[in-house]
């Protein structure tokens, strides 16, 4: 490439890099002070706010292992159930039954005599028939008939002989 | 002095400072983000930081501090967006004539676009350069890197611009 092409080109290069660079839009200071100042007034908030509750909880955090970090052990406390007194229970009427079981219940035959007659013995029947016809001899039989009252038994007391 | 005025004076202070230096700092955001928007973002975003931070106070070079601190930030938002396109804003520059004002601004655009096309390593010591108050000590300063490997950069960028644009050239001239 000759010297004087060389130069021509070195111009027209300069010239358009002298325009590579570019001016702000009016109003850059003014908006760049805005945006620090708005945010300057969320970031001023006290340092204290926070270092109150944080040597605080520190300050509770040393008190407790103080006083309950370095004791000896204790016993395990027992649990104390209070047991309240007995108290009589009032017996309860059972129930009566509700109509409605009684309706449901089948009804039972009735008998004209209850417990039912049993027809008698030949025996009884001899003893009847007897009697119904001699009654003197039967009444005469009956005061002769032996007492039917038992006697006591007596047992004769024990009698053990002497070991030799 | 109480804490209220002194609080005061140190927001006066660094009132000061921004305008000062918010120009400057803006041209920085630009030469890498090369974006209106995300460099006054990147503006802003940086004197949030050195308000935040007590630094500023004490600087030697309070040009180098601010063009460093607002390079770290605008690569770092640099490389969020490496997803997207890069979309520069051409500023409209207009000359008394506005024929010799368009082609102007014809070559100029597509010098702009080769320089976009240039690698980061050798593109943002070059558009650092187009900073007027920049000179390669400090843009070494700025990007952390040796003075001579500055102008290293610069000299090869050029070149391949160069080399781009006679080609553009000729193209144009044969149409």
């Amino acid at each position: 490439m000759p010297n004087e092409e060389r130069d021509a080109l070195d111009k027209v290069l300069d010239s358009a890099l002298a325009n590579y660079s570019s001016e702000p839009r009016a109003g850059l200071e003014q908006r760049v002070q805005n945006r620090i100042r708005t945010s300057a007034r969320v970031t001023r908030i006290p340092r204290w706010v926070f270092a109150v509750p944080a040597a605080a909880a520190v300050f509770w955090a040393g008190y407790v292992w103080l006083h309950y970090g370095s004791l000896p052990e204790r016993p395990l406390p027992v649990a104390q159930v209070r047991m309240p007194p007995v108290r009589a229970v009032a017996p309860t009427t059972a129930r009566k039954p509700s109509a409605r079981y009684h309706r449901r219940r089948p009804a039972l035959p009735k008998l004209p005599e209850f417990p039912a007659a049993t027809p008698l013995s030949s025996e009884e029947r001899a003893l009847l028939a007897f009697v119904t016809r001699h009654p003197e001899e039967a009444r005469a039989a009956l005061q002769q008939a032996p007492s039917s009252e038992l006697e006591p038994i007596r047992i004769e007391p024990l009698q053990i002989d002497d070991l030799k | 002095m109480t804490r209220r005025e002194e609080a005061v004076e140190r927001d006066a202070r660094f009132a000061a400072l921004v305008d000062r230096q918010a120009r400057f700092v803006y041209r920085v955001a630009y030469a890498v983000l090369r974006n209106v928007f995300d460099s006054e973002d990147v503006v802003q975003e940086t004197f949030l930081k050195l308000y935040r931070g007590s630094s500023w106070q004490e600087l030697a070079d309070e040009r180098a501090f601010l063009a460093r601190a607002t390079w770290r930030t605008a690569v770092d938002r640099l490389r969020k967006r490496r997803d997207e396109p890069l979309t520069p804003d051409i500023p409209a520059r207009h000359g008394k004539d506005p024929e010799d004002a368009a082609v102007a601004a014809d070559w100029n655009a597509a010098i702009h676009r080769l320089v976009d096309a240039l690698p980061e390593e050798l593109r943002q010591p070059l558009a650092l350069t187009t900073i007027e108050e920049l000179n390669s000590r400090e843009i070494a300063v700025v990007l952390g890197i040796p003075e001579g490997t500055v102008r290293t950069r610069i000299m090869r960028a050029r070149e391949i611009l160069k080399q781009k644009l006679a080609a553009l050239m000729e193209d144009r001239h044969a149409k």
